[in-house]
């Protein structure tokens, strides 16, 4: 158990302070190791272990049941884990409960809002709710309102908000009280696209300000720009990310296209790759390895005189390795 | 672990949320407005009624500026009192027994529950709110308690006092309903829980009062009573059979007199009920304690049952029932002055203390004397602590349980409950 070398056992009556003797490098936003949890029979979380950095957005990823949720109600501190440790800006979440909490900015799936309590008042109560005096939590709510572009319903009740613009409160609601760890659960849900390159860019600001950004999401493009780190979740486990890590060694399809359709097949056939029709007509599909692969059969293409105007990877690699996920899954 | 720390900032951060969230509605306003307009009918009819029943008003005495006993003050006083408190009791559930499983629900609740907050202030925030919330329904029936305290010649202390009962009550029963919504992931369960909850401290505890009597019957009781031998009891009854049967319309002046003086101690077994066994049962019924609690006019400590028989007090009615159940029942009982009532030529009244006065038919009082000792009922020593600190403990272990329901990290989770 190199594990334990790593990470000792928390100690209740420590240092009041995180521990940052474990880490000559900085302390990790967060750190999980081991972490379990069933409810009943189901065991949600299954032996977690995964750290994100701070100063970096680190991409949640997997598909519906593999614990997403689970694990960041564990990070919150809103659930005990069964087994396993979880640490918040070097918090034990179960021996350091309040000082974990204090540094969670939580945006969840599904959040509630008052209806009939204003855009401020929601914000304000929250910021008061984390300790900051009145004038502090003035001063907060305005600027957050206005980062988030909320600033005209300021005084407006959360009901007449559209869902796009609920999911952009939540996410003020979790910055109110600057937290070092971010937890969003599917934050691009709802949003309009020009309001999902806002959150990537805001999202990558915060990343840049020190935080350490944990982002849920099934929009799998909005992450694919966005995120440092992924971690992959299937039946409650981190499973290995050396796919996500190194796309370039995986087989990946890639879409060809050309103004002659039947010389690009012949030119296939010639040079020995196996092809598929793609979906439009005249497409071709290929399964490439890495993006040198790629470079060689546009050299080789054009080389033979191929009028090849078109030459993309199918999907993202955070999408190939989802869908590989569902394939074990099945 | 800040379960059960406390600090001022937080609960006033959660009672300004509770508040701006249920207090904040175009309902409200009407649900306030619609309570005025009842309750003022209901003072009004109260008073209207009272005052039929007692002639027009308090009657002034116009020599020494005293006033007549005679007045419906204190009835429709007590009654406005009774409807507050019941009122209350049914208001009060609506503030918080849907709170913590309707805000689970609306997913309100993790949220807050992640922040720096402690489930003490979160649970101390949520009663405090709806008892702020209900008192505001409390205070809009004011007005009427003035009228009724003014009309009836009420000492402001028993108002005071009656207001901070029922202040008190609305409390216990506002951390029930936030107990058991901590408790059933429903809010329909919670909701019928805490009116079966209201219900078992006001109607079922007197039910229960009734239905328990027959355990606590002695069957074979010895009583010693003053009465007739068996041999003089025969003797008088041939001479009142003889005189019956010669005045079968009872109208001739020679009565044989009753033959009291002829009176002895004897034994007798009897059935008894010892009510005084279980009547603390009473003692937790929220309407019990405001009536207990309820300072009476000095004159009436004297004497209770007399100040009850001329006053109609309601409030004072109940106060005395519930101390004559807790005497101990007479051991000695008087049937030789019955023995007036046989003959058709007098009238025996006995009160509720065991009081005999014997009069002519028409109305002249006959001197007598009786050996049993009255028993008095006495409000030396009051009840309403004891039932309010029994009410104030059910409140606190409600209260406590929902304290312990909001306590995160959360360990095993009861089944149907969600976090978020």
């Amino acid at each position: 158990m190199s594990e334990q070398s790593v990470f000792p056992p928390p100690s209740v009556s420590g240092p009041p302070g995180p521990d940052t003797a474990t880490f000559p490098g900085g302390i990790p936003g967060i750190e999980a190791v081991g972490l379990k949890r069933a409810f009943g029979m189901v065991k949600a979380v299954d032996g977690i272990t995964f750290t994100a950095p701070t100063g970096a957005v680190t991409a949640l990823i997997g598909p519906n049941g593999s614990g997403k949720t689970t694990l960041l109600l564990l990070l919150t501190g809103l659930l005990a884990p069964d087994a396993g440790t979880a640490r918040i800006a070097g918090y034990d979440v179960t021996t350091r409960n309040l000082a974990a909490r204090s540094q969670v900015g939580w945006m969840p799936d599904a959040f509630g809002t008052w209806d009939a309590l204003s855009c401020t008042e929601i914000l304000t109560t929250f910021a008061r709710a984390y300790g900051l005096s009145a004038m502090a939590a003035r001063s907060r709510v305005a600027e957050l309102l206005t980062r988030v572009h909320l600033a005209e319903y300021a005084a407006s009740p959360a009901r007449v908000l559209s869902r796009g613009q609920r999911q952009r409160l939540g996410l003020a609601r979790a910055l109110v009280h600057d937290p070092a760890v971010l937890l969003l659960d599917e934050p691009a849900s709802g949003l309009d696209p020009r309001s999902r390159i806002e959150l990537r860019d805001l999202l990558r600001q915060l990343a840049a300000d020190g935080k350490a950004v944990l982002v849920s999401s099934h929009v799998l493009s909005e992450l694919e720009e966005v995120y440092d780190h992924a971690v992959f979740l299937s039946r409650g486990r981190t499973v290995d990310v050396s796919a996500a890590a190194q796309p370039q060694v995986a087989q990946r399809g890639w879409r060809l296209e050309a103004l002659d359709p039947v010389a690009l097949r012949t030119f296939l056939d010639g040079v020995g790759i196996p092809w598929r029709p793609g979906p439009a007509a005249g497409e071709v599909t290929v399964s490439l390895t890495g993006y040198d692969s790629a470079l060689a059969l546009i050299r080789a293409a054009v080389g033979a005189g191929v009028p090849l105007h078109t030459i993309a990877p199918l999907s993202g690699r955070l999408e190939e390795t989802y869908l590989s996920l569902n394939e074990e899954r099945i | 672990m800040n379960t059960w720390s406390f600090s001022w900032h937080g609960l006033v951060t959660v009672v300004g949320l509770e508040l701006r969230q249920r207090m904040r509605s175009r309902r409200l306003i009407w649900a306030l407005a619609s309570w005025f307009v009842v309750i003022g009918g209901i003072t009004s009819l109260v008073i209207y009624a009272s005052s039929r029943l007692f002639g027009l008003s308090s009657v002034e005495d116009p020599t020494n500026g005293s006033t007549s006993p005679y007045s419906p003050g204190p009835l429709a006083f007590g009654l406005i009192v009774f409807f507050i408190m019941g009122m209350g009791l049914i208001i009060a559930p609506t503030f918080t027994a849907t709170s913590i499983n309707g805000d689970r629900g609306a997913g309100t609740l993790a949220t807050l529950q992640a922040t720096r907050l402690s489930a003490l202030e979160i649970a101390a925030g949520k009663l405090v709110a709806a008892w702020l919330a209900s008192l505001v329904f409390l205070v809009v029936a004011l007005p009427f308690l003035a009228w009724a305290m003014v009309l009836g010649q009420i000492s402001a202390w028993q108002v005071i006092v009656c207001f901070g009962v029922v202040f008190i009550e609305v409390a216990v029963v506002c951390a029930i309903g936030l107990g058991w919504s901590a408790l059933i992931s429903r809010t329909a369960g919670s909701v019928v829980l805490t009116y079966l909850s209201v219900v078992a401290l006001t109607v079922i505890s007197t039910m229960l009062l009734g239905l328990l009597t027959p355990l606590v019957t002695e069957e074979r009781a010895t009583v010693a009573v003053w009465g007739l031998s068996d041999a003089e009891m025969a003797t008088y009854n041939d001479a009142m059979d003889e005189y019956w049967s010669k005045n079968p319309d009872g109208e001739a002046a020679e009565v044989p007199a009753p033959p009291v003086d002829k009176c002895t101690w004897h034994q007798e077994v009897e059935t008894r009920y010892r009510v005084d066994r279980i009547w603390w049962i009473s003692a937790i019924n929220p309407f019990v304690i405001v009536a207990d609690a309820a300072p009476l006019p000095a004159d009436a400590y004297d004497d209770l049952s007399t100040y009850v028989g001329r006053s109609a007090d309601p409030l004072a009615a109940i106060r005395y029932g519930v101390r004559s159940m807790a005497l101990p029942p007479q051991t000695e009982r008087d049937d030789c002055l019955q023995l007036y009532g046989w003959t058709g030529a007098y009238n025996v009244f006995t009160d509720d203390e065991g009081n005999v006065t014997v009069t002519t038919n028409d109305g002249t009082p006959v001197n007598v004397t009786t050996p049993v000792k009255r028993r008095p009922v006495t409000v030396e020593s009051p009840l309403w602590p004891w039932g309010m600190g029994a009410n104030l403990l059910i409140g606190a272990g409600f209260g406590f349980v929902a304290v312990r329901r909001l306590r995160i990290p959360y360990g095993p989770l009861p089944k149907g409950t969600r976090v978020a």
